[in-house]
């Protein structure tokens, strides 16, 4: 453990976070809003004082440590949470510290829950930067996923190897700095590509580049109260449903496909499951919704796609009130929230790949009932997965287990009903925003009392952090030298 | 000719033994004193001491005068440097390596003339497979050799003590039977192959060698009793590189239901990661309970495979007792190849057998279109096509002079099987197929090709 070390690597955090909330400042000035003067204050704060922590506490040529990693992960996206909060708390437009704090860590993890009821009246500037703690975040994960989870051995990089198909070698790149600079390349690349085609369907820029953000990191911020729900326009819909799905797939996969394999979404085992849950669970919601709730077909299909990918991708966009769907699809709907994403994607959730090995594990187990001297090497993509990774991922689905039922049962002693804190406990803690019944499709968190807003920003970052990143520094040997 | 044999293993050896026979000059080499001493004591062939990729042991062994360079040793590695390194001290010699691993496939520029020249790589395993494969695909065979590029095989069926035809003799067989163009060139009694005649009794146990047409194959079987159900339950004694490759082989071919027993449970592991769904079992013990328990009773097929013979033979004897329909062995070993036949084995796996008939064939590459040996290593299938120049071309059979222990098995004909009697008269460019017991072979290749009045 260097304390040095993690100090600078913080600085830098907190200095780059105030370079980018000043590009915030520009859209106050563009639009006349009264941020301003706050958004300046903060941002040069945070550069400043980041960056004399990171010069002054920087050692050329020390090295971190995997604890330092673990640390740095954890305190960063801790410290950008409550940071990022500062210009909502400081205009005034949160209520309390709490509700600063839960919108921005819900922004910094792309959860996308809210305590904003009426966003439309908030500064665009505001929106803006609160969109941009979702791209921020995305980011983040990027490097999360390359650098600190496959030490982990549960995520990231060591499920990333037993996924890619090809005969790649460990990583895209050889060095962990590269492949997270090629991700970001394609994360860049889509990012640019969906503003365009938005605004092009005919949303505005600001409008566009907004939802971009919160798309591709799977967030779910909008700068509409009624959501994407606003626009009404089955194009943006459906634009808007692609890039949620490329945002929840492996990125590697991306850049793959970028580089002449376009075949790879459908031989790789956990994006062809991801699509086929997407179209199954989509027309099994349009068939439930269809004649009872929407007379018109296509608004049916593209409601219930949109919701599914909305949520599968834990995003959190809405364009119908699932609440007046029948329970089936909501519950549904709360299935798809603990699987979330793909491994290597910036969706939240257990992950489509872990879910793939538990299942796997699962028939493994029921076969060796009949055969118990079988030896079966558990695969996905004919590659096996090696013992240890695979009790890895089964610890990480107890813990998240765990991790819910604690969270849920805190909810429901703090006089919270309890599909209320079902709903927001999975929704939070796979990082989707909005869940079932009173903090449904339409509503927000800012009901919520001060310490179940603190159990949730907790969930949404464990969750965000893929659990271990976190623990791990609870646990006592941690810290022993 | 000179041939060097490098390597007196198993294949080395019997390599050295069958071309003595054929007063072939042999030098063999090999590094260990007490292969090389039984070599000496029982071949007529010059045998070194001696790292077969040495130049030093290479030039005592007198490569300069060579024409062929064998190298079987256990080593891959070995094989190619000696042939390397054979070529260098003679360019004209051809070379032969045995390999064991596919992964030089990847890359087979390696083997061309500009890098390691080897002339004609052989995998005993891989062609052991796949001989073992064409074998499964007909029911009831015990062996199949293709000859005409598959249009006609030669099918070793048992004959069972119930069978029909148990106790005829093959002229009444033929007379019983005259559409269905029925040809049994050899006969595989107790441990012994037989080269039969017209008067000759078949028995019960006798597997018989039958030359058939690929389409009048259905209807042969028929008369011997098979029936032909496809099989469906395999099972697979062994996970070293025969019983891995026929797993794979079966997976590939959609069989479903594969089940590979192994010992090692760190091969076991290795097995498992690359097939698809062959249930792989770790168990050392292979008795009676446990390949019961583990539904032996209903396999269509059993093949014991792992690299003791001793254990293969039993384990196979084993399972045909639970019920296995079908049970095969893997032997390295001519004497156990015959024995197993006898004592009820349906089918044997010889790698080194398969092994041989290619280094022949190869040996004998120009006058030969295939070699392949039948059991016991007596008696081979001989394949050639009929020059212009040949003694036998356009006169009836009855004036030729065949050498003993040979007999001409069948012609093809521009697609058309012909069963041979004494009026048949062979056209250039009919492919023709002898069997011929060691001794006979140089006879043979004497009256196939160039007629000496020719010069």
């Amino acid at each position: 453990m260097h304390p040095r070390l993690i100090t600078a690597a913080l600085g830098a955090i907190l200095a780059v976070l105030g370079l980018c909330m000043s590009t915030s400042i520009p859209w106050s000035l563009h639009f006349g809003d009264q941020a301003h003067d706050e958004l300046l204050l903060i941002s040069a704060a945070c550069a400043i004082l980041g960056s004399l922590a990171a010069l002054g506490f920087w050692k050329a040529g020390a090295e971190y440590s995997v604890k330092d990693g673990f640390v740095v992960v954890t305190l960063g996206w801790v410290l950008a949470g409550l940071l990022g909060g500062m210009p909502y708390y400081i205009c005034g437009v949160a209520p309390s510290f709490v509700d600063a704090v839960f919108e921005s860590v819900s922004g910094f993890t792309t959860t996308g829950s809210s305590v904003m009821a009426d966003v439309e009246s908030l500064p665009r500037s505001l929106l803006f930067w609160r969109s941009l703690t979702h791209w921020l975040g995305g980011m983040g994960i990027i490097v999360l996923s390359v650098a600190i989870l496959p030490i982990l051995g549960v995520g990231g990089m060591a499920m990333l190897k037993a996924e890619i198909p090809s005969p790649t070698v460990d990583r895209l790149r050889p060095t962990v700095a590269a492949t997270a600079k090629t991700l970001w390349k394609v994360y860049l690349f889509l990012t640019v590509l969906q503003t365009l085609l938005l605004w092009l369907a005919g949303m505005d820029l600001f409008d566009s580049i907004c939802h971009t953000f919160a798309t591709l990191a799977t967030g779910g911020f909008s700068t509409k109260n009624l959501s994407v729900g606003h626009y009404n326009s089955p194009v943006i819909y459906c634009i808007i449903i692609v890039f949620m799905l490329l945002a929840g797939l492996n990125f590697t996969l991306h850049y793959e496909a970028a580089t002449g394999k376009p075949g790879v979404y459908w031989n790789t085992t956990e994006c062809r499951t991801y699509l086929l849950l997407f179209v199954v669970c989509s027309l099994f919601i349009a068939w439930n919704v269809y004649g009872e709730i929407y007379a018109n077909l296509s608004e049916a299909f593209i409601g219930s796609a949109f919701q599914v990918a909305s949520i599968m991708t834990t995003t959190g966009f809405v364009t119908n009130d699932w609440e007046k769907w029948p329970w089936v699809c909501q519950w549904l709907l709360l299935c798809l929230m603990f699987m979330g994403g793909c491994a290597g994607s910036t969706g939240g959730g257990i992950k489509c790949m872990r879910l793939i090995v538990l299942t796997k594990a699962v028939f493994r187990e029921l076969r060796l009932l009949s055969h118990p001297r079988a030896v079966i090497s558990l695969k996905v993509d004919r590659k096996v997965i090696p013992g240890p990774i695979v009790s890895g991922i089964l610890a990480f689905i107890g813990l998240f287990v765990g991790v819910w039922s604690a969270s849920v049962l805190a909810l429901i002693a703090m006089q919270i009903d309890v599909i209320t804190a079902v709903g927001a406990v999975t929704a939070n803690l796979s990082n989707v925003g909005p869940g079932l019944n009173r903090v449904g499709a339409t509503d927000t968190y800012e009901w919520m009392s001060e310490p179940v807003k603190w159990v949730l920003i907790f969930d949404m970052l464990v969750g965000r952090l893929e659990l271990y990143t976190v623990f791990v520094l609870l646990t006592p040997s941690f810290w022993r030298r | 000719m000179r041939i060097i044999i490098v390597g007196a293993g198993e294949t080395g050896y019997h390599l050295a033994r069958r071309l003595s026979y054929e007063k072939q000059e042999v030098v063999v080499v090999d590094r260990y004193e007490e292969r090389i001493s039984l070599v000496e004591e029982t071949l007529d062939v010059h045998a070194i001491v001696g790292r077969g990729s040495s130049p030093t042991v290479l030039r005592q062994s007198g490569i300069e005068g060579a024409g062929i360079f064998v190298a079987v040793t256990d080593s891959d590695e070995v094989n190619l440097v000696a042939c390397f390194v054979g070529g260098k001290l003679n360019g004209h010699m051809k070379k032969v390596a045995r390999l064991r691993h596919e992964d030089y496939f990847d890359l087979p520029e390696i083997l061309d003339e500009k890098h390691l020249g080897v002339d004609l790589v052989i995998s005993p395993e891989a062609e052991a497979v796949k001989r073992l494969m064409s074998a499964l695909e007909i029911p009831g065979a015990t062996d199949v050799i293709d000859f005409a590029e598959g249009r006609v095989k030669l099918v070793g069926i048992r004959l069972h003590h119930d069978s029909p035809l148990v106790g005829k003799t093959l002229i009444s067989l033929r007379e019983q039977y005259p559409s269905h163009r029925l040809f049994i060139p050899a006969i595989l009694r107790e441990s012994e192959v037989l080269i039969p005649r017209g008067s000759d009794v078949l028995q019960a146990n006798d597997a018989i060698y039958l030359m058939t047409q690929v389409e009048s194959l259905p209807t042969a079987l028929e008369i011997f009793g098979v029936l032909a159900t496809k099989p469906k339950k395999f099972f697979i004694v062994g996970g070293s590189t025969v019983g891995l490759r026929i797993a794979q082989e079966l997976e590939r071919r959609g069989y479903s239901q594969i089940t590979l027993i192994e010992a090692d449970p760190a091969r076991c592991e290795a097995v498992a990661a690359v097939l698809d769904h062959t249930l792989v079992l770790n168990s050392e013990t292979l008795d009676e309970p446990f390949l019961r328990g583990e539904g032996v009773a209903e396999a269509d097929v059993f093949l014991a495979v792992t690299e003791h013979d001793e254990q293969n033979a039993l384990v196979a004897l084993l399972a045909k007792r639970v019920g296995a329909a079908r049970v095969a062995a893997l032997t390295n070993k001519a004497d156990y190849h015959r024995l197993l036949n006898a004592v009820g084995i349906d089918m044997v796996i010889n790698p080194r057998l398969t092994a041989a008939s290619r280094i022949l064939q190869y040996i004998r590459r120009g006058k030969v279109i295939s070699v392949s040996m039948l059991p016991g290593e007596e008696v081979e299938a001989l394949e050639f096509e009929a020059m212009e120049t040949s003694r036998l071309v356009k006169k009836p059979l009855r004036k030729l002079k065949f050498p003993p222990g040979a007999i001409l098995g069948g012609v093809e004909r521009a697609g058309d099987f012909i069963i041979p009697d004494g009026d048949t008269r062979i056209e250039i460019g009919d492919r023709a197929v002898f069997f011929a017991k060691t001794e006979a072979i140089p006879g043979i290749e004497k009256l196939v090709t160039v007629g000496l009045s020719f010069f």
